[in-house]
This record gives C-alpha cells, structure tokens and sequence, in this order.
C-alpha cells in the first residue's frame, strides 16, 4: 500500500503541484491563460540534458543554468510578446501562447529530436529500506520535497512579503495598482517567471525518474485539473486540487490499470464543469447587465 | 424569434452587399479549384483533396471561434468523431448509401458538440478552450476502445463508392463539399445570427444589453461547428481510406487554429489561404529541405514546418490580426489606387 499507492500519489501530487502552480500564476499575475504551459515543461529536462548529459556539466551547476534560462524564456514571452498586446481582446493574448507553445515544441525537436533521451543520473538513487523488505528510492523523497517546498515558498512569498502584497495588488485591480505606483509589468513578468519556473522543475522532476520526451508538454493540460478545482484563483487551492486529482487518479489508475491515466484529469475538469465550474475554492463570479 | 433586426446596420456596410464582395474571391477560388486536376499530377490532387478537408474544418472553427468568439481546441475530436461515425456505421450496416453517412456523423458530432457545449455556457472567458480540451483527450480515449473491441490496430477500412471511387472524382466532390461550406458561412456571417455572434464575441455585455441570448448563440454556434467538423471527419474517413484514432492528435486541432488565424479571425475565402498553408508549408519545408538542406532527418524537416506556423501564428496576431486577408485587402486597395494615381 505505502509502495505501490502512497508514495505514486504523493509523487503525482508534487508534479501537479507545480504545473497547477504554473497555470495560477500566470492566470493570477495578467489574467491570461497559457496554453504553452507544457511547452515550459519540457525547458527544464531538455535544457539540463543538454548541459550536463551533453556538454558534461555537473548537475549541481546545470540544474541551476537551466531552472534560470527557463524562468528566462517565461518573463521574455511576457515581455516581447504578451506585453505588446495589452488592451486586445482576451482571445488574442491565449492565442499567443498558443502559437508560444508550438514554436518550443517544434524547437525542442529539432534540436534534440522526436525520439525520449536519457538524463544524466542524478547519483541519489539509494533506497531507504522499511519493514518487510520494502524500499523507497530516496530521489523520489527528494522530488517530492523539492516540489512541495518550491509551492509553499511560492506560496509564503505571496501571502508574508511586501512583493507578494505588491503581486497580488496587481492581480486583483491592475488599473488601481498602476495608480498606486505599482510596477504591474514586473509584477506580471514575477509571475510568469514564477510559472516558468514551476513547469521546467516539474519536467525536470519527472524527467529523473523517467526520460526527457516531447509527450512531456501534455503534462501541462492534466495539470489544468487541479488548478481549475482549485479555483484557478489561489496557489494554496491548487495545491488542495493537487493532492485531490492526484488520489484520484493513481486510485483510477489502480483499479482500472494504467491505461485510463491520461484520462482521468480530463473527466475531473469536465466534472468540475459541470458541477462546480469555481472550483473548490474560488468565489464564483456574477456579471450582471 | 430572432433577436436582432435582419436589416444592415448603414454605417457598417455603406456601399456594397458584403455577400457581393465575397463572391469574387469564391469564384476565383472555385476557377483555381476546379483547375488544379487539369494542370497538376495526381499526386498533388490529394495533397489539395487534403487542404479541402482542412478548408471544411478550418471555416467549422471560423464560425465558432472567427464569428462568435470562442476558442476551441476540439476540432480533431470532432473529425474523429465524424471519422469513427463512418467506419463504425459502415461495418455495423454496410448497406446504407454513401450520401447518408457524412450527414450522419454530422449528427452524430453535432450531438456530442450540444452535450460538451452546455457546461462551458455556464461560465465566460476560457472556459469553453478547457471543456473541449477535456473533450479531445475524453473522445479520443473512448474512440481508442472503441477501435481495440472493433478491427484493432488497422483500423476500420472505409471505400468510397465506385462513382467517385477516382481521385479526381474524389478530389471534385471535396470541393463542391468545400464550396458549399464557404458559401453557408459567408451567408451566416451577414444572417442575423452571424451579426449576433460577431457583437457576442466583441462585447458579450453589450450583446446581452441589446437582447441577445448569449447562451442560446453560443450552443447554437458550437452546435453548428461541431456538425460541420464531424461531416468532413466523415469525408476525411473516405479520403483517407482508413479510421484509426492515431489520426487525430491534438496537433490536428491546433493546426486549424494556427489555419484562420492566418487567414484571418472571421473571414471565408481567405481561410481556403490559411488551410493551404497550415498542409502545404510543411509538406513543402520538409521536400525542399530533403532536397537541398543539409537536414537530412525526415521528422526534423516537418518539425521545422510546424515552427514556420508557430512562428506565424505569433507574427500575425501581434503585427497582422486580420490575417492574410487584410494584409491582400491593403495591397489590392494600394494597387488601386496606385493605378488610379498613375493614370
């Protein structure tokens, strides 16, 4: 039970963590949906397979070199792209991401080709041995740290630190926080960093325990599971959303086999839909004429 | 009962009936169409039977996303929908005529389209982008179980009828299909119901101030679209021969995005232009690369196709939101009155 339940769903639940985390940032920093999401998935793995299974860099400098050109490439899509585009209508700005998200893809293949490719070995592979012969491998302790501590620092810098109020300001009224002097470009940059960042270390949590593969980007849409019951409006949300989608769906996934796993957060965010489409936490939004 | 008025506001349309200035662009296309299997191998009559099938699913996505305003990434769920519709059909009861089955997968998406369209009508903005997100991912699943209790891997095989059993035949009745599309759309975009989408998707708010029933245009919009996207995953299921989901990734929906927004967000005619650049660009990048690139790796070439319309689809929303068409409406008015000056 602890083996083959707790520890996969615990591990699913720090990934979705992450990428729900990249969903809400964004959506919370400038309103805009992104599409390319699982495009920064595959920044993270991709970027440190060049660095240290290519070019022989050690994993300690080119975890860090490619967690920053990631967050790199998040805040220059704001900047050169969605930037130019405020006061457009809000299909133009998703519309963007999309086509973000096929350029990373596309460029992620020529450079590194279609094919999985292997990832350096991040030399933690111990186990830690429990009663009955069972075992734990010790990276996956450390990718389950990293990711929960990387959403909760997120999560404290915006509710504790004056930057996180200054964030937030920007995100409830972007008219009246420019108005107070509030720098709503940096802000929004911030969180698309931030976003950008969530995602290439989500990759590149599930890359060490697995491949670096271009079918890595559609990780991106199952995270939209958690962070829609969530309520798509608060970080500490989708990290409730995480653990729920990812109970369900390693749950799903052992009673019906593996194969209804690419499924299962589809047929949550559709029951979401349709049944409580603000989620667990969001406060559902009246317009009136 | 329509709640618009069916009389042209003047100021929008000061000089000339908008379905009259769609008519010569549909013309030219259906000379140029009609021409194509007299000048070209046949090789290349599929590849523009393809870009028909696109032309059909990219003008299904233009009414709903070009006119009313809503993003849909369902667009390859509904022409495997339409596609399993046929095969299915054909080998439960092969003796229905040809004529009947493209309608019926059109009911048969148009229903699936109803069902997934509902629940996103309950919230604004992007929700419908993540209801037929779920779709893709939800159909494709069902139609993979569907195709393994069924033929399996090779997929249900489907024959065209033996009087169009030709290509070219073939290749004909794609365009009148293609055609007939465009025409219906160019008309809804002038109908009453065209206008009340168009004013939905500029301001809902406004929309609704005026009396119209945003709900009942969204479905009916997603309604509409959906049946058209199955009815040429129908014909897609004869041009190709074969039904096999492994035929409708998301890439697919994605690609008849990038294809009107080229063409530009609500136009007709124009979108014949985006389909053929979303199909022949990379068919063309890949073959011109294979022959005197460097790049000799087949997938490489088509990836580098696929970023040409990534690239484009970035450039044209920043810098061209109107897409090709405005960009050819600009120069034939400059070319105009560039003669006129001269003359």
């Amino acid at each position: 039970m602890l083996t083959s339940f707790v520890l996969p769903a615990l591990l699913l639940a720090g990934l979705y963590a992450l990428i729900s985390l990249a969903w809400v940032a964004i959506f919370q920093a400038t309103g805009a949906f992104n599409l390319a999401t699982g495009s920064f998935i595959l920044l993270g793995p991709y970027l440190v397979q060049e660095f240290a299974t290519q070019r022989g860099l050690p994993l300690l400098l080119a975890i860090p070199i490619a967690l920053f050109l990631s967050a790199a490439a998040g805040v220059l899509t704001y900047q050169l792209m969605l930037r130019p585009l405020a006061g457009r209508p809000l299909l133009a700005p998703i519309i963007v991401t999309l086509g973000v998200s096929i350029t990373i893809n596309a460029l992620v293949q020529i450079f590194w080709g279609a094919g999985s490719r292997p990832i350096t070995d991040p030399k933690v592979m111990g186990v830690l041995l429990l009663s009955e012969g069972r075992q734990v491998p010790i990276l996956n302790l450390v990718a389950i740290a990293a990711s929960f501590a990387f959403v909760l620092g997120v999560l404290a810098l915006t509710r504790f630190t004056r930057l996180g109020i200054l964030m937030r300001a920007s995100a409830e009224n972007v008219l009246r926080a420019e108005q107070m002097g509030i720098g709503i470009h940096r802000m929004a940059s911030l969180g698309w960093g931030i976003a950008a960042l969530a995602a290439a270390l989500a990759g590149l949590t599930y890359a060490f325990q697995n491949l670096a593969s271009p079918d890595l980007a559609l990780l991106g849409f199952k995270g939209l599971a958690p962070a829609m019951l969530g309520g798509f409006q608060s970080p500490g949300g989708a990290l409730i959303g995480s653990l729920v989608v990812a109970l369900l769906e390693t749950g799903a996934v052992w009673i019906w086999g593996g194969s209804v796993r690419e499924v299962v957060p589809f047929v949550v965010l559709l029951v979401i839909l349709l049944v409580r489409p603000q989620g667990l936490f969001g406060k559902p939004t009246y317009l009136r004429v | 009962m329509q709640p618009m008025t069916t009389e042209r506001p003047a100021a929008l349309h000061a000089s000339t009936s908008p379905l009259r200035t769609a008519a010569l662009p549909m013309l030219a296309l259906a000379a140029v169409g009609i021409s194509i299997p007299t000048v070209f191998p046949v090789g290349i009559v599929n590849e523009a039977a393809v870009v028909l099938l696109a032309v059909g699913a990219a003008l299904g996505l233009q009414m709903l996303t070009g006119l009313a305003g809503q993003l849909s990434l369902g667009s390859a769920a509904l022409m495997a929908v339409g596609a399993f519709t046929v095969g299915v059909t054909n080998s439960v009861a092969p003796g229905i005529p040809f004529v009947v089955l493209p309608l019926w997968a059109g009911i048969v998406g148009a229903a699936v389209g109803f069902l997934v369209g509902l629940p996103a009508l309950r919230l604004r903005g992007f929700y419908l982008i993540i209801a037929t997100l779920a779709l893709h991912y939800i159909v494709l699943f069902v139609l993979q179980r569907v195709q393994e209790s069924g033929p399996g891997v090779v997929g249900y095989i489907v024959q065209r009828p033996d009087l169009v059993a030709d290509d070219v035949r073939w290749y004909y009745v794609l365009l009148a299909v293609a055609l007939a599309v465009t025409v219906l759309t160019a008309g809804y975009k002038v109908s009453a119901t065209g206008r009340a989408w168009q004013m939905m998707a500029h301001n809902e708010i406004a929309a609704e101030a005026m009396g119209i029933d945003i709900r009942r245009m969204k479905l009916q919009a997603f309604v509409l679209s959906s049946f058209l996207t199955a009815l040429v995953g129908g014909l897609g299921a004869y041009t190709i021969g074969v039904v096999t989901y492994e035929s409708y990734p998301l890439g697919l929906a994605i690609s008849y995005i990038a294809s009107i927004i080229i063409a530009g967000l609500g136009t007709t005619s124009a979108t014949w232009l985006g389909a053929a650049f979303v199909i022949w660009i990379p068919l063309w990048v890949t073959r011109l690369l294979g022959a005197y690139g460097s790049v000799q790796n087949a997938s490489v070439n088509a990836q580098i196709g696929v970023l040409i319309f990534g690239v484009s689809i970035i450039g044209f929303m920043m810098f061209a939101p109107g897409g090709l068409n405005a960009l050819i409406a600009t120069a034939w008015r400059r070319a105009i009155s560039w003669v006129r000056v001269t003359r």
